[in-house]
C-alpha cells in the first residue's frame, strides 16, 4: 500500500515537473523588465492578434532602445504592478501611471513621458450635462467620481467596472456620459464614432511618470536622459500620434469585427481545448484511484470521501486560487496554465469518482458472485463483467461533468491563463464591443461542448436498445 | 484413505455463524456420486446457506467441504471452478454478452481449447441453437436458465448446484427441466436445493431435509418431504 502510494504520489510530482517549465525570472541587470496592465487601450493592451500593442509599448521599447538595455514586457494586475515593482521582479513600470504625492511617498517617478487629463465625453443628444440628473459613469476606484461631482454638481454619478461597462450603459442609454482619461477618451472615439463626442475642456490635468524602486539612482537618471531625448527628436509625439491623435489611422474598418477576431479567438478556443484536455485527462485517471478509494475498505474509504466532498462542496475559482498562491508560499513556483490544469484535473476528479463510485454500486452484486462461481479473479471480473455494464451507467453523467468543466475552465483567466474567455475580455478591452465579442464566445463553447452532448445522447439510445440501460 | 470411493462433494462439521446466529450447524453431508440429490426444507432452514457454502462463495466458521476428496479452500478460484459450479435462481447471465459469450468467457479466460466449437455444441445440446447471438434481454426465462446451465457446464464441474430451478417457470417448462437435469445426470453431479415439492418428486429419487440448520431427514425423496 504504502509502495502504491509512494508511487502515485511520485507520478503525480513528475507530471507537474513536466509540465511546470520555468520557475519565475527575477529582474537582472542586463535586461529591463517592464511592467504593465495590457488592460489598457489605447496605451496597452493586447490587439486582435493577441499581440501586446500601444503607446506604452512602443514607447518602452522605444526607451529601451535610447538607454541601450534590452527590453522585457510583463502583464500584472494593475494593483500588482507596484508590489512587483517594489520586490525586485520588474525594474519599471510603464503602464500610463499618474505622477501623485501618495504614490511619491513609495516609489520614485521619472520626469512624465506624457500629460494628460480627465475630460468628459458625452452621448450625442444627451444634453447639457450641469443640468439636473445628467447620468455620469466614472471607473470606479478612480480619481474620477470626485472629479464629476465637482465639475458637475446636478448629475448623478454611477461607477462602474471599467470603461467597457460604461460604453456599453451609453449605447444603451442608461448613462449620458462619462468621464475618462482625455486619451483614452480620443481612442473611444476613433474606435466608436458616434456613441459619444468630447465635451467641454480637460477638467484635471496629470503628468504620467515611469516608477522605479527607490535608491536606483543610476537608473532613474538614466531613464530621465532617455525621456528628454525621445521628446526632443519627437520621437514621442509621433508615437502620441499614431495611437492617440485625431489623424491617428483607423485602418481596420474595412474589415468586419467577426473577421478581424476570428483568428485570435478561434486560436484561444484552442488553446481552451488544449487545457481541457490536459486538465480532464489527469482528472480521469485521478478519479479512477479515488473511485478505487470509495468502495475499499473503510479505513481508506471514509478519508477518500472526505476528500471528495471537500472538492466539491468549496468553490472551483477558490481551488484554483488555493494552487496559484499557495504553492509560492511555500517556496514552490508553479507556472499559470500548471496551476489552471492542475485544478480542472483537481475539481473534475472528485466529480467523476463519484459517477463512477455509483456506477459500480449500481452493477448488482449477484453480477461478481456469479463471476466468481465461474473462476473469475477480481481483475478479470472487474475487466470483463463489472466495467463493461459501468460504462453505460457512467457515460452520460461523466460527459456533463466534462462539459460542465470546459464551461468552467473560463474561471482559469482569473489567474491570467490564456484561453478562450481571457482572450475575449482583452479584445473586449480593446474594441469596447462587449456583446458581439461575447456572443461569438459562447458560439465557441457551443462548438466545443455540444458534440459531447450528442454522443452522450447518441451512446445512451444505443444501449438502451442493447439492453443495458433501463428507466 | 476412509474416503468412500463413491463420494463426490462431502461436508465434515460444517458450521456458518451470521450476525451471532448460528445459521449451519457442525452439518455433515456425504453425496455419492449418482442420480440428482435434492436439498429440501423450509425457508431459514439454512438451505441457500448450505448450498452457497457448498459452492465456496460464502465463508464458512468452521468444517471443511470436500469435492473428490479435495479440500475447497486449498483450491484457488479457477480450480474451484473446475469442481463445482452454480445456477444461479436469477441466473445472473452477464447483460454486456451474447448468450454463447456467456457461455464461454469463463473458458476462454481459463485457456481452456476447443472453446470455440463446444460452446456453440453445449447451447446446441441444451436446445439454444441458432439463439447464441441474442443477448439476455432478448431471450425468454426459460431459454435464459439454459443460457445459464450452459454458462456453468461449459467449464465441465463436477458438481453442479441449482438454486430453486423450479421458481418462475410454468409447470410444462418446470417438466421439461426435471427431464433435462435428469439428462444431465450423466455428465455431472446434480445437486438441487428447492422447496419445490412437486419439481423435487419430478427430478430427484434422493436428498436431505434441512430444519433450523441441521439435517432433519435423509434419504429417499419419498421419505424427506414432508406431507
Amino acid at each position: 500500500m504504502r509502495r502504491l502510494l509512494a508511487a502515485v504520489v511520485g507520478s503525480f510530482v513528475l507530471v507537474v515537473a513536466m509540465l511546470a517549465p520555468t520557475g519565475p525570472a527575477y529582474a537582472d541587470d542586463d535586461k529591463l523588465v517592464i511592467g504593465m496592465t495590457g488592460k489598457y487601450p489605447p496605451f496597452n493592451y493586447f490587439d486582435e492578434s493577441g499581440a501586446l500593442v500601444g503607446f506604452d509599448v512602443d514607447f518602452a521599447n522605444a526607451l529601451c532602445a535610447e538607454v541601450r538595455r534590452e527590453c522585457e514586457l510583463r502583464t500584472f494586475a494593475w494593483d500588482g504592478l507596484l508590489g512587483a515593482l517594489l520586490a525586485g521582479r520588474i525594474d519599471a513600470v510603464i503602464a500610463s501611471m499618474a505622477i501623485t504625492e501618495e504614490r511619491e511617498k513609495a516609489v520614485r517617478f521619472t520626469v512624465p513621458y506624457y500629460e494628460s487629463g480627465a475630460r468628459l465625453f458625452r452621448r450625442p443628444g444627451a444634453g447639457d450635462p450641469h443640468r439636473q440628473g445628467f447620468v455620469i459613469g466614472v471607473t470606479l476606484g478612480t480619481t474620477y467620481e470626485g472629479v464629476a461631482a465637482r465639475s458637475f454638481p446636478g448629475a448623478e454619478v454611477r461607477t462602474l467596472k471599467g470603461d467597457t461597462d460604461i460604453v456599453q450603459d451609453l449605447v444603451t442609454g442608461r448613462l449620458d456620459g462619462m468621464i475618462t482619461d482625455d486619451l483614452v477618451g480620443a481612442y473611444l472615439l476613433r474606435e466608436r464614432g458616434g456613441v459619444v463626442e468630447r465635451y467641454g475642456e480637460r477638467l484635471v490635468e496629470e503628468r504620467i511618470g515611469i516608477p522605479i524602486r527607490p535608491g536606483r539612482d543610476e537608473l532613474l537618471a538614466d531613464l530621465n536622459r532617455g525621456i528628454e531625448s525621445l521628446r526632443r527628436s519627437g520621437k514621442q509625439e509621433e508615437l502620441l500620434q499614431k495611437h492617440i491623435g485625431v489623424g491617428a489611422a483607423a485602418p481596420k474598418e474595412e474589415r468586419s469585427l467577426v473577421s478581424r477576431v476570428a483568428p485570435s479567438l478561434m486560436g484561444a478556443a484552442a488553446k481552451s481545448v488544449v487545457l481541457c484536455v490536459v486538465g480532464l485527462g489527469l482528472g480521469c485517471l485521478a478519479s479512477f484511484l479515488l473511485a478505487a478509494g470509495l468502495v475499499a475498505r473503510a479505513w481508506i474509504a471514509r478519508p477518500v470521501a472526505a476528500w471528495v466532498d471537500f472538492i466539491r462542496a468549496t468553490p472551483f475559482l477558490v481551488q484554483l486560487f488555493a494552487l496559484y498562491f499557495g504553492p509560492p508560499a511555500l517556496g514552490v513556483s508553479i507556472d499559470a496554465w500548471t496551476c489552471g490544469a492542475l485544478a480542472i484535473a483537481l475539481h473534475s476528479s472528485a466529480y467523476l469518482a463519484e459517477t463512477i463510485k455509483a456506477a459500480y454500486r449500481a452493477v448488482p452484486d449477484g453480477q461478481r458472485l456469479a463471476a466468481r462461481s465461474l473462476g473469475l479473479g477480481p481483475y478479470e471480473t472487474l475487466r470483463w463483467v463489472v466495467a463493461p455494464q459501468m460504462l453505460p451507467i457512467c457515460a452520460a453523467p461523466a460527459l456533463n461533468t466534462v462539459v460542465a468543466m470546459i464551461k468552467d475552465s473560463a474561471v482559469v483567466s482569473a489567474i491570467g491563463v490564456m484561453e478562450l474567455t481571457l482572450q475575449t475580455q482583452q479584445l473586449v478591452a480593446a474594441t469596447y464591443r462587449p456583446l458581439e465579442l461575447y456572443a461569438i464566445a459562447a458560439c465557441l463553447y457551443f462548438i466545443m461542448t455540444w458534440p459531447l452532448l450528442w454522443l452522450g445522447r447518441r451512446l445512451e439510445q444505443r444501449w438502451r436498445r442493447a439492453g443495458l440501460l433501463h428507466g | 484413505m476412509a474416503e468412500p470411493a463413491t463420494s463426490v462433494i462431502r461436508a465434515d462439521g460444517l458450521t456458518v455463524r451470521r450476525g451471532g446466529r448460528v445459521v449451519l450447524d457442525r452439518l455433515d453431508v456425504d453425496i455419492a456420486r449418482g442420480s440428482p440429490f435434492a436439498i429440501v426444507g423450509r425457508s431459514g432452514s439454512g438451505k441457500t446457506t448450505l448450498l452457497m457454502t457448498l459452492a465456496g462463495l460464502w465463508p464458512i466458521d468452521a468444517g471443511t467441504v470436500r469435492v473428490d476428496a479435495t479440500a475447497l479452500a486449498d483450491l484457488s478460484p479457477r480450480e474451484r471452478a473446475r469442481r463445482i459450479g452454480i445456477v444461479f435462481q436469477d441466473h445472473q447471465l452477464f447483460p454486456h454478452l451474447t448468450a454463447l459469450e456467456n457461455v464461454s468467457l469463463a473458458p476462454r479466460l481459463a485457456a481452456r481449447a476447443g472453446v470455440e466449437t463446444s460452446a456453440p455444441k453445449l447451447l446446441a445440446d441444451l436446445g439454444l441453437e441458432g439463439l447464441g447471438d441474442r443477448r439476455p434481454h432478448e431471450l425468454s426465462g426459460g431459454q435464459r436458465q439454459r443460457v445459464a446451465i450452459a454458462r456453468t457446464l461449459a467449464l465441465e464441474p463436477r458438481v453442479v448446484l441449482f438454486d430453486e430451478p423450479s421458481a418462475a417457470l410454468d409447470p410444462k417448462t418446470s417438466r421439461d427441466l426435471a427431464a433435462l437435469l435428469a439428462a444431465l445426470a450423466g455428465r455431472t453431479q446434480i445437486i438441487v436445493v428447492s422447496h419445490d415439492i412437486a419439481f423435487v418428486r419430478d427430478c430427484c429419487d434422493r436428498g436431505i431435509r434441512l430444519e433450523a440448520g441441521a439435517i432433519a431427514a435423509s434419504g429417499a425423496v419419498s421419505e424427506i418431504v414432508e406431507e
